[in-house]
């Protein structure tokens, strides 16, 4: 009884093993229990009829039943799974493959002497074309202002134009 | 694992589940719908489970996770367990076991638990499951659910000694 005692104490805090819970159901299932314990036999019995409710019957397994039917398990989805591996043991073979041939990855093409010269005269006409294009772009840049230059120059002569002709109205009337 | 694993091992462990949704949603249709919900989502990771040693706290983790979700984004309208009882129930064990007054009294006190402690009782002293698979359900150390269980007990322990006086 004493080592009841003390796992009820244990257990209230929260402190017992699974086993000395196990224990502590087994010593509440009996019938005979001393009457300091029938508060905690209630506790124990409700513990133990609530884990044995049945909710659910067989219909709810034949409900199940049906609708996994509509979700079997598609074998495309094993099919993936293959060409996945398939794909990284390629993969990982590929690049053994590569790393033991070296010379894959490093070998270059060697020019001759007039091969470079040309491709140095060929670079050089490139950049200075590339300078006269940025010149013209300036040349441009300039004759766009001057062109603005002149659209005002053009509205001044209007505004010019139309002060003349109030004037002569004017002096026309007096 | 076959569909005749998935019969034997998982179909048996629906009233388990439906007393743990139902603990956590408080509705006999919106549970019944949840478990059904959740066995389509196990059989949908038959592969997972087959891996799996412990079939049954993935079960109950998915359980769990689904309806404190499902909580979460719908708004339940509160229906009182005892006119759930006699919709659901006619004449049955189940029926008599809620017909008990102190059980009665029980089952509510522990549904208005907080809703970590109210889980933890349900897991541990209703359902069995160990100490260590429900801190791993419900994500949190054996010492914090150690203090859930000494909190809700002593609770329910000075409920049933202020009922129980009384009665006598």
């Amino acid at each position: 009884m004493k080592n009841i005692k003390e796992l009820l104490e244990k257990f209230y805090q929260g402190q017992t093993s699974d086993d000395e819970e196990i224990q502590l159901k087994q010593f509440f299932s009996s019938n005979s229990i001393p009457k300091e314990f029938e508060q905690d036999k209630i506790y124990f019995d409700y513990l133990s009829k609530a884990s044995q409710i049945e909710y659910l019957d067989n219909s709810f397994d034949d409900i199940i039943l049906q609708k996994i039917e509509k979700y079997k398990v598609k074998p495309i989805k094993k099919l993936q799974r293959i060409i996945n591996i398939a794909a990284v043991f390629l993969t990982i073979i590929g690049l053994y493959l590569i790393s033991q041939n070296n010379n894959f990855i490093t070998t270059k093409k060697t020019y001759t002497t007039e091969e470079i010269q040309a491709m140095v005269l060929t670079i050089n006409t490139l950049s200075k074309v590339s300078k006269y294009m940025n010149q013209t772009n300036k040349s441009l840049e300039k004759l766009d202002k001057i062109n603005k230059a002149f659209e005002k120059l053009n509205e001044i002569n209007k505004i010019n134009e139309y002060n003349k002709f109030v004037i002569n109205k004017l002096g026309e009337k007096l | 694992m076959k569909k005749n694993d998935f019969i034997e091992k998982v179909l048996p462990l629906k009233n388990k589940l439906f007393r743990i949704a139902l603990r956590i949603l408080n509705d006999f249709d919106e549970a019944e719908d949840a478990i059904q919900e959740v066995y389509i989502r196990l059989w949908n990771n038959l592969e997972k489970l087959t891996s799996s040693s412990h079939l049954e706290a993935m079960a109950v983790t998915m359980t769990r996770n689904y309806c404190i979700d499902l909580k979460r984004k719908k708004k339940f309208t509160f229906f009182d367990l005892n006119e759930q009882i006699e919709q659901h129930f006619a004449s049955t064990p189940e029926k008599e076991f809620f017909n008990n007054e102190i059980y009665n009294l029980l089952h509510k006190a522990i549904d208005d638990l907080p809703e970590n402690q109210k889980l933890a009782i349900q897991l541990k002293d209703i359902e069995g499951l160990s100490l260590d698979e429900i801190a791993n359900i419900m994500q949190i150390t054996n010492g914090n659910l150690r203090v859930l269980l000494s909190r809700a007990r002593n609770k329910l322990k000075t409920l049933l000694k202020t009922k129980y006086k009384v009665e006598l």
